[in-house]
């Protein structure tokens, strides 16, 4: 492509991540023309890194209505739809007390689950070994929520790109967005690290971390931490349980899938604090892979002499309160936005695909997303010290 | 070593199939021949992606066995030197290690 060509399209998604590809494939169905454009390979970030839980049981409410739509409509839709299996299953999930204290915690959720259409069940120590006799005597209760569910994250990341691209989509590879240009205050072009250029009249910006560069570019400003999670594979070994499980103070989550294998993983909490650009993504950290192989030993003390055959680790776009944003961005008429997951966004990234194309294609929304608008974080009452809200 | 980038816009062509497609190259998770060259023509362009897509080299043997016919395969596909494409992201253990072990190097007293 020479300098001076410029690539036209009718809508432009930066990053091909599960929600990006999501959002091409539902936009390509639609009949739209769709540019994706790749800093790195197709797929190639938390998307493919993550334990591809959805845990209704522990999303703040102003995801749940995303969560429901998810679970109700929009990963069986893909489970038909995509031509790979995406293993979507609705598990159901436990997540596990160690104390009555934290038992008591768990239960401040049971009405907003119930406003939303959510089945949680709680149960004592014993009742849970009852259904899974593998868990660990340490546990004292759990709280079993039936919205809970898995799909894999490698193969539904794939799959939507290979579905999306068969439908016309255009992806671009190592084309690194580095910023967004407006027309008489509309989005209308996106200028990549090689100097190409892209034109469309409706942009989306949902490219994790990069999102916080892009938007910066047009004045516009998420406030989001890097954290370093970590996660690892086991062997496959024989059916423990379907469900997915989470510790209730969220040290742990893991699933055993349906390979057999166990894939579990947690935030070390000292993530947050890594050096950037020294690689520990792509590495063993010393510390934290072997503080989560403890909780899994801990949790399922028969396991101890499981294998460990792979194990990874990946940033996670942190927000304030955990909770991600996507919005039309009101500032900027044709620029749209999805980021700051807050390493819990695999499992509603098919819905959030599905509401960024319903905003683009001015359709009725599928869920509530009114309490995700970034511009929510904003700087505490300097007289009072209080949080503000809009 | 510059890997080689490629232009997903631009048509590969139509899978079609060879006699040997149902020989199996990884062991660990018996994927074939035929299963890795579809998926170069399902837009699986890199090891890393054929890895995710089929499990090819993410069994007990991490691909240690398989990665090279792999990266054969898939580079005859798209026409290229199999030096041009970039291994798989390497993932730690080199080799399966047992969850106690690795549990017992935090260090922690009993």
């Amino acid at each position: 492509m020479s300098s001076k060509e410029v690539r036209k399209s009718d809508i432009i998604i930066i990053g091909s991540g599960a929600v990006g590809n999501a959002a091409a494939y539902f936009l390509s169905s639609a009949g739209r023309s769709v540019t994706v454009l790749e800093k790195d390979t197709v797929g190639n970030g938390s998307s493919v890194r993550n334990g591809g839980q959805n845990k209704m049981n522990t999303r703040g409410e102003p995801e749940l209505s995303l969560g429901m739509y998810g679970v109700t409509e929009i990963w069986p839709r893909l489970q038909k739809e995509l031509d790979v299996d995406i293993e979507f299953r609705k598990t159901g999930g436990y997540r596990n007390a160690l104390t009555d204290d934290e038992m008591e915690n768990m239960q401040k959720f049971w009405p907003i689950a119930k406003k939303y259409g959510m089945h949680i069940e709680y149960m004592d120590g014993t009742e849970l070994r009852k259904r899974v006799p593998q868990f660990s005597e340490r546990i004292a209760g759990a709280a079993h929520c039936e919205e809970d569910t898995w799909s894999n994250p490698l193969k539904t990341t794939l799959g939507l790109y290979s579905k999306a691209r068969a439908l016309g989509a255009k992806y671009y590879d190592h084309e690194k967005a580095v910023s967004i240009e407006t027309v008489k205050g509309r989005a209308k072009r996106v200028v990549t690290e090689c100097g190409h250029i892209y034109e469309a009249d409706k942009i989306c910006i949902t490219a994790c971390f990069g999102s916080r560069a892009l938007l910066n570019s047009v004045s516009l400003d998420v406030p989001f931490t890097h954290a370093l999670c970590e996660i690892f594979v086991t062997e496959p070994v024989p059916r423990i349980l379907d469900e997915i499980f989470i510790g209730s103070k969220g040290g742990y989550y893991g699933t055993q899938t349906i390979h057999g294998s166990i894939v579990m993983g947690g935030g070390s909490r000292i993530g947050a604090f890594q050096r950037e650009g020294n690689h520990v993504e792509f590495t063993l950290t010393p510390d934290n892979v072997p503080s989560g192989i403890k909780g899994l030993t801990d949790l399922f003390p028969s396991l101890e002499n499981i294998k460990i055959v792979r194990s990874w680790s990946g940033w996670h776009d942190r927000t304030p309160d955990d909770m991600c944003c996507i919005e039309a961005i009101d500032e900027i008429p044709g620029l749209y936005a999805a980021c700051g997951f807050s390493g819990h966004g695999f499992g509603i990234s098919a819905p959030v695909g599905k509401v960024l194309s319903e905003l683009m294609l001015e359709q009725p929304l599928g869920a509530d997303i009114s309490k995700l608008k970034f511009n929510r974080f904003m700087p505490i009452d300097a007289f009072t010290g209080d949080d503000r809200k809009r | 070593m510059e890997y080689k980038v490629f232009d997903r816009t631009k048509p590969i062509g139509e899978f079609t199939a060879q006699p040997d497609d149902d020989l199996i190259i990884c062991r660990c998770e018996e994927i074939t021949k035929g299963e890795i060259r579809k998926a170069v023509y399902d837009g699986m362009y890199t090891i890393n992606e054929i890895k995710r897509y089929l499990r090819a080299g993410m069994g007990l043997c991490q691909g240690l066995t398989c990665g090279r016919n792999v990266k054969d395969i898939v580079a005859r596909e798209l026409g290229i030197s199999p030096a041009e494409l970039e291994e798989a992201t390497p993932r730690p253990p080199a080799r399966p290690v047992t969850a106690k072990v690795y549990a017992d190097c935090r260090g922690e007293e009993d």
